[in-house]
């Protein structure tokens, strides 16, 4: 249980550590600017090799007033594999090749949940409770539950 | 079984419950977490019948009255606000809901366009905006059958007089449902019947409802009557198309089971389905509706999710198609047989055949209504994988968007894509499920 609670604190700490460096080196976010009814537009970024991009995923590339238009730097490709394919493939490898019990399951699929919440999703400007992982996280919680009960 | 005997998890449900009049988004968020709690808590909840009078209370307020307030005085229209998920509010900026009863407006007008010619404005709660006016002629993208349907009456008070008994209606068919179940399956029971896909159902009453009730009434309830059977399976095929694919389950199970007079019955019906869908030119036009990529936060459909994975990667939809098929094999050799329903029968085999020909195509949410007939079955013992797994996939459909709250534009206007994993877990129970009962029926009539 203590190393749990270890390798959990090492963790969360690296998440505040990487969230501290957006927050200097990305800009605005878009919850920092965002004013009601503005349209919002994704500018599609193509990270290739450059990680500073792939780190300010979200961040607010401009905000024009007069049109009401906030544009976002945004890769609809990253985003689908960071919040969604992501969970698939652990959820595979959990139940294929690594025997744990409920409780751990539990533990690893919020943990990595909020993770991804945190970089991706709160940066960007959607609350930390949002739909696509949380959906995705429950659904796999239940079903790797159950299954496991079976092993 | 153990039985609680603080009963918290009563007074949990109905706190919840509550939630549905007061904001529906909040609503899911919540039944979403309790669903999860109940699957996994041990003991048994002892539902009292004081507390079930209560749920009733409940479900009847949320069918019935609070949809039918704002139709009464229109300072109830905050009302049909709160009980929308933000799916259904008017994208661009406007966070107003759809009209009420919507559907239902549309497909009386569509009717009401094959005796006289005039104008109608839909109600309500987006007056303002002008496009709202229809003009006829007008057509519903539903079957042929209905430019044969005259009625010259009031467009709007026909809407309340159908709208009124359909909720009614709807409201009696969750009573005779939940009516065999106590504890836990109670609760879940009635979570799934004010789930999103059903609340979206009863938003816009769409022409759907009516071949649920067909289905329901003179499949389940009159089902062991054949002749019945297959002449009510026509009439809806007649009103949409995809219930044929129940009329071509019942000739494969007849042919498998060597019933060969009620092969050729199903095989003369099917024909004729065929042949009314290639006749008329407006039928083709519903089919389109088929194959045409809807917001993935509204639908479902394995070739709707083809078609946005091929504009985010670039590759081909046939190739995604191909990968989704993958994902749900995958799925298929991890779910172990012992963990889903055996439990049934010819009708209800035939509701999730009808499910997985919607699944490969492109669906609104709406149509998940007929998986509640599948909750008999997948309760019939303990609670299974095929339970689980349909539960979770009805509350993400429509998706659970409450957080997006302001920025769900942003997903009403189709920049982010929800690959929702739960809808293909839930196809692999049924297909997995289908083709272990259609075996053994092979195998056993052979022997």
């Amino acid at each position: 249980m203590k190393k749990h609670v270890l390798i959990s604190t090492v963790l969360v700490s690296l998440v505040l550590v990487i969230l501290e460096y957006l927050k200097g080196s990305c800009g605005d976010y878009l919850q920092d600017v965002y004013v009601s009814d503005f349209q919002i537009y994704f500018q599609q970024s193509y990270f290739k090799f450059d990680f500073n991009n792939l780190l300010c995923h979200g961040s607010v590339l401009n905000v024009d007033i007069e049109n009401e238009v906030v544009t976002v730097l945004f890769n609809t490709k990253f985003y689908l594999i960071a919040s969604q394919i992501f969970l698939l493939m652990l959820f595979i490898v959990q139940i294929k090749f690594v025997i744990f019990d409920t409780k751990k399951v539990i533990f690893l699929y919020i943990f990595l949940s909020f993770l991804v919440q945190i970089i991706f999703n709160l940066n960007f400007g959607i609350n930390l409770l949002n739909e696509l992982s949380i959906q995705q996280l429950i659904f796999f919680i239940s079903i790797g539950v159950f299954l496991n009960e079976n092993k | 079984m153990k039985i609680s005997k603080l009963n918290s998890p009563i007074y949990a449900f109905l706190g919840i419950m509550s939630l549905l009049f007061l904001n529906y988004d909040l609503f899911v968020a919540t039944a979403l977490f309790f669903i999860l709690f109940l699957f996994f808590v041990k003991y048994e909840i002892e539902v009292t019948k004081i507390f079930k009078t209560l749920t009733y209370i409940y479900v009847f307020l949320f069918f019935t009255v609070v949809r039918l307030l704002p139709i009464i005085n229109k300072n109830y229209l905050p009302m049909w606000n709160r009980i929308a998920q933000q799916n259904y509010l008017i994208g661009d900026g406007y966070f107003l809901s759809e009209d009420i009863f919507l559907d239902l407006q549309l497909t009386l007008f569509s009717m009401s366009c094959n005796t006289n010619q005039f104008t109608y404005k839909i109600r309500y709660s987006s007056d303002y905006l002008n496009t709202k006016i229809l003009t006829c002629p007008y057509e519903t993208p539903y079957g042929h059958v209905l430019n044969f349907i005259k009625i010259n009456e009031n467009i709007w008070e026909s809407t309340i007089i159908v709208g009124t008994t359909l909720l009614f209606l709807f409201f009696l068919v969750y009573l005779d449902i939940v009516k065999n179940f106590e504890g836990k399956k109670f609760i879940l029971c009635t979570l799934l019947f004010v789930s999103p896909p059903v609340n979206f159902l009863l938003f816009r009453l769409n022409i759907d409802i009516f071949i649920f009730f067909i289905i329901y009434l003179f499949i389940f309830k009159l089902g062991d009557k054949f002749l019945i059977k297959t002449t009510a399976l026509f009439v809806t095929t007649l009103l949409k198309f995809y219930t044929i694919s129940i009329i071509f389950f019942d000739l494969v199970y007849n042919i498998l089971l060597k019933r060969y007079r009620y092969s050729l019955t199903s095989a003369a019906i099917f024909i004729a389905s065929i042949s009314y869908l290639l006749f008329f030119d407006s039928n083709t036009d519903f089919l389109d509706w088929f194959n045409k990529p809807i917001e993935s936060n509204l639908n479902f459909g394995i070739f709707n999710d083809a078609l946005y994975l091929s504009e985010i990667f670039g590759v081909s939809w046939f190739i995604n198609f191909c990968c989704l098929a993958l994902l749900i094999l995958g799925f298929t050799f991890i779910i172990p047989e012992s963990k889903i329903s055996h439990n049934l029968n010819e009708n209800e085999l035939g509701i999730m055949t009808l499910f997985l020909t919607m699944a490969i195509f492109s669906n609104f949410d709406y149509r998940l209504v007929f998986l509640l007939l599948l909750i008999k079955p997948f309760l019939f013992k303990k609670i299974n994988l095929s339970f689980i797994s349909m539960t979770i996939f009805m509350y993400t459909s429509p998706s659970l968007l409450h957080a997006y709250e302001e920025y769900y534009k942003i997903v009403r206007n189709d920049e982010i894509f929800f690959l929702d994993f739960s809808f293909y877990f839930f196809i692999a129970i049924c297909s997995k499920t289908l083709w272990i009962k259609l075996f053994n029926l092979r195998f056993s009539s052979t022997n």
